[in-house]
C-alpha cells in the first residue's frame, strides 16, 4: 500500500507535578493516500493526544518520547519550529471539536479563511479572498461573499463547521484530521458534514483521519479502524473485519453498546468501569480490570499485538495464532 | 467594509455605556475639562507666571476670579494651565506604561517558561518597591520637570499592565481559536497580533482609564512634594504645595480650594468612565 503517514511506535508522555504520565504508549498505524482512517476509544484514552502529536501541537508539558512520525517518508518529529509551520495547514490540515470556539472572534470568516492561503500559497490578499469565497462554495455555503465579511458569532454551529473545514482543506492538503468534528452538531447537520468530508475526499483525494467517540460514525466513512484504549492499540484492522468480527473484547463492548434499532433494550449495555486513570495504569493488559474474559496472565503481563484474522489484536487469546496473514 | 458588520457588538457597548450614567458624566466632564485647558488659555488673556504686586494673598474679586496665591499670581490661570500639565502627564506616563507593560505582558503569557519567568519576576521586583519612594529618588537624580515626572510615573507603571495582560493571555491561549491558528501554520507573532491581542484589548482599555486616574494623582503627589513640576510651571499639585502652612489651609480657601476640587473631580471622571467601560465591554454584566 502507498503509504502516506506513517506512525511507529509512538509514545507520548506528560509531566505533572506527581512524575511522568505516559498518555499514548506505543500506538502504531499508517494511513493511505484518500484513506480514511477511524480513530475510537473512550474519552482519556489517547486519541486527541496522538492527533495532535502528528501536528506537534501537544502543549509544553507534554513531549514525545518515542516513535516516529513519517509523511511521505519524510520525518515529522525533530523537525524546527519553523518547518512544521510550513507543513502545518498546507500538508496537513485539522478540523477542531467546537466550531464554536474554533474560530477568533475577532476576525472576519474572511480575514481567517484567507490566512492559510496567504501564508503557505503565497496569494495576494485580493486573490486570497475570491479564492476564499471559491473553497467556501465547495464547503456549501450560501452566499459566500457575504458570509465572508461576517464575523463568527453571526454564523450557526454547521456553518461555522463548514467553514472550518473550508479553511482545513483550502491548501488542499494531503492529510485532514479531524478531531471529533460532529460532536458539538445536531444529527442532521452531522451527517452533512460527513457527507462533505466525503466528498472532498473524492474530489481531493485528500486521507482523513477521523477521530471519534461514535461507532456508527466510523462504520459510515472509514476505511480502517484504530482502537485506543488506555493510550494503548488494542485493535487496528479494516472496517469490515472489524465490525464483522471484532476480536478484542473491548471493541466487542463497544460495538455492543450501539443500542439496535430494530429491537427495544431495556437497558444499554455498557462496558463496566472506567479508564484506568494516568499513573494507576494496571500491571498487565491495560483493560484486564474491565474485562469479562480476563485470565491471570492478563493481570501479569502485557500482551503485544498479534495478528487474528486480517486484524491486528493485542489480547493474549489470539496469541497462539500469530504467524496468519500480516496487513500492515 | 468590515467595520459596518461587526456593528452589532460595537454598537451594543456604545449603547450600554451611554446607558451607564456615572460613566457618561465622567465622560462629559473630561471632555469639557480637555476642552476648556486647550481653549480658555487662547481665548481669554491668562498669565500663570507673573506675579500682581498690587494683590499678594489677594481674595476673589474682579480681577481675579478664584484670588491670587503667595507671591500674587492668577489662581484661575495657573488651575487652566495645571489641568494642561495633569492632563498631559497622565495621558503620556499611561502610553508609556502601556508600551513598555503590554509587550511584555504579551511574551510572558504566551511563550511562558523562561520569558514569564523572567519578566513577572522583574515585575515582582518593581512592585515590592514602595513606588513613591522610588520616583522620588528617580525624578531627584534625572532633575524634576514635566517631561521627568512623566517618563519616571510611564516607565514604573508598566507592571500593571504586564500583569493584567499576561493574566489574560494565559486564559486566551488555551482558547481553541488559537490552536486552530497554530494548526493551519500561522507564525506567533501573527497568532499575538491577530489572535491574542485584539482578544484582550478590553482589559487594556480598562487598565488605561484607571493608570491614567493614579498617573495624575502620583504627578500632583511628586509635585506637591515639590519633586514634580516646578513653578513657576503650573500643577495641580504645586498649587497645592501653598496648603502646606496653616493659615492658607484654614483661611484662605482660594488658593487650595480650586485645585483640590479640580483634581477630585477628574480622577472621579476617569474612574467612573473606567468603570462604565468595563461593565460595556462585559457581555455578562447587564446594565
Amino acid at each position: 500500500m502507498d503509504s502516506l503517514l506513517k506512525v511507529d511506535g509512538l509514545q507520548v508522555q506528560f509531566q505533572t507535578k506527581k512524575g511522568v504520565n505516559t498518555s499514548v504508549d506505543g500506538v502504531s498505524f499508517s494511513i493511505g493516500k484518500g484513506e480514511i482512517l477511524g480513530i475510537v476509544g473512550e474519552s482519556g484514552c489517547g486519541k486527541s493526544v496522538t492527533s495532535l502529536s502528528i501536528l506537534q501541537l501537544l502543549g509544553t508539558n507534554a513531549q514525545i518520547s518515542q516513535g516516529s512520525i513519517q509523511l511521505e517518508g519524510r520525518e515529522l518529529l525533530g523537525l524546527s519550529e519553523e518547518e512544521l509551520c510550513k507543513i502545518r495547514g498546507n500538508e496537513i490540515a485539522m478540523i477542531f471539536q467546537d466550531p464554536m470556539t474554533a474560530l477568533n472572534p475577532t476576525l472576519t470568516i474572511g480575514e481567517q479563511l484567507i490566512e492559510p492561503l496567504v501564508i503557505h500559497q503565497g496569494y495576494r490578499k485580493q486573490d486570497a479572498w475570491k479564492e476564499g469565497i471559491e473553497v467556501l462554495k465547495k464547503v456549501g455555503i450560501a452566499a459566500p461573499e457575504k458570509r465572508m465579511k461576517e464575523y463568527p458569532h453571526q454564523l450557526s454551529g454547521g456553518m461555522r463547521q463548514r467553514v472550518m473545514i473550508a479553511m482545513a482543506v483550502s491548501c488542499a492538503p494531503k492529510l485532514l484530521i479531524a478531531d471529533e468534528p460532529t460532536t458539538a452538531l445536531d444529527v442532521t447537520i452531522q451527517a452533512q458534514i460527513l457527507e462533505l468530508m466525503l466528498e472532498l475526499r473524492q474530489k481531493m483525494n485528500t486521507a482523513i483521519i477521523l477521530i471519534t467517540h461514535d461507532m456508527g460514525v466510523v462504520a459510515e466513512t472509514s476505511d480502517n479502524i484504530l482502537v485506543l484504549y488506555a493510550g494503548k492499540v488494542v485493535e487496528y484492522g479494516s472496517v469490515k473485519d472489524i465490525f464483522n468480527s471484532p476480536k478484542h473484547p473491548y471493541t466487542k463492548g463497544l460495538l455492543s453498546s450501539i443500542p439496535p434499532l430494530e429491537e427495544d433494550l431495556e437497558e444499554l449495555s455498557t462496558i463496566e468501569g472506567t479508564v484506568p486513570a494516568p499513573g494507576q495504569m494496571p500491571a498487565g493488559c491495560r483493560f484486564a480490570p474491565r474485562c469479562p474474559d480476563a485470565a491471570k496472565q492478563c493481570r501479569e503481563k502485557q500482551p503485544e499485538i498479534y495478528p487474528a484474522g486480517g486484524a491486528m489484536v493485542s489480547c493474549f487469546k489470539y496469541m497462539e495464532q500469530k504467524g496468519g496473514q500480516d496487513d500492515e | 467594509m468590515k467595520k459596518k458588520e461587526n456593528e452589532s457588538y460595537i454598537s451594543e457597548v456604545i449603547s450600554k455605556l451611554t446607558e451607564h450614567k456615572m460613566a457618561m458624566a465622567g465622560l462629559v466632564v473630561i471632555v469639557l475639562e480637555i476642552l476648556l485647558v486647550v481653549i480658555l488659555p487662547v481665548v481669554l488673556d491668562l498669565n500663570p507666571y507673573d506675579s500682581d504686586y498690587a494683590a499678594f494673598f489677594a481674595a476673589p474679586n474682579a480681577s481675579h476670579i478664584l484670588g491670587t496665591d503667595a507671591i500674587g499670581r492668577d489662581v484661575f490661570a495657573r488651575l487652566v494651565y495645571g489641568g494642561r500639565t495633569s492632563l498631559l502627564v497622565g495621558f503620556f506616563s499611561t502610553i508609556i506604561s502601556c508600551a513598555i507593560g503590554v509587550p511584555l505582558g504579551l511574551i510572558a503569557g504566551y511563550f511562558r517558561g523562561k520569558a514569564e519567568i523572567g519578566i513577572m519576576r522583574v515585575a515582582d521586583v518593581f512592585m515590592s518597591f514602595p513606588s513613591i519612594v522610588l520616583i522620588l529618588v528617580l525624578v531627584a537624580v534625572i532633575g524634576p520637570s514635566i517631561w521627568s515626572v512623566t517618563m519616571v510615573i510611564g516607565v514604573l507603571g508598566w507592571t500593571q499592565f504586564a500583569r493584567l495582560i499576561y493574566a489574560n493571555v494565559l486564559s486566551v491561549s488555551e482558547k481553541e481559536y488559537v490552536e486552530s491558528a497554530k494548526a493551519i501554520g500561522t507564525s506567533n507573532f501573527e497568532i499575538i497580533t491577530k489572535y491574542i491581542l485584539p482578544n484582550s484589548f478590553a482589559p487594556i482599555l480598562i487598565a488605561i482609564t484607571f493608570q491614567m486616574a493614579s498617573a495624575i494623582l502620583m504627578e500632583s503627589s511628586l509635585s506637591f512634594l515639590g519633586m514634580g513640576v516646578q513653578p513657576p510651571g503650573a500643577s495641580w499639585g504645586n498649587m497645592l504645595y501653598d496648603a502646606q502652612s496653616i493659615t492658607v489651609l484654614s483661611k484662605r480657601l482660594w488658593i487650595w480650594m480650586p485645585p483640590g476640587i479640580a483634581l477630585l473631580v477628574t480622577v472621579l471622571s476617569i474612574n467612573f468612565l473606567g468603570d462604565g467601560i468595563r461593565d460595556a465591554l462585559d457581555p455578562k454584566i447587564k446594565i
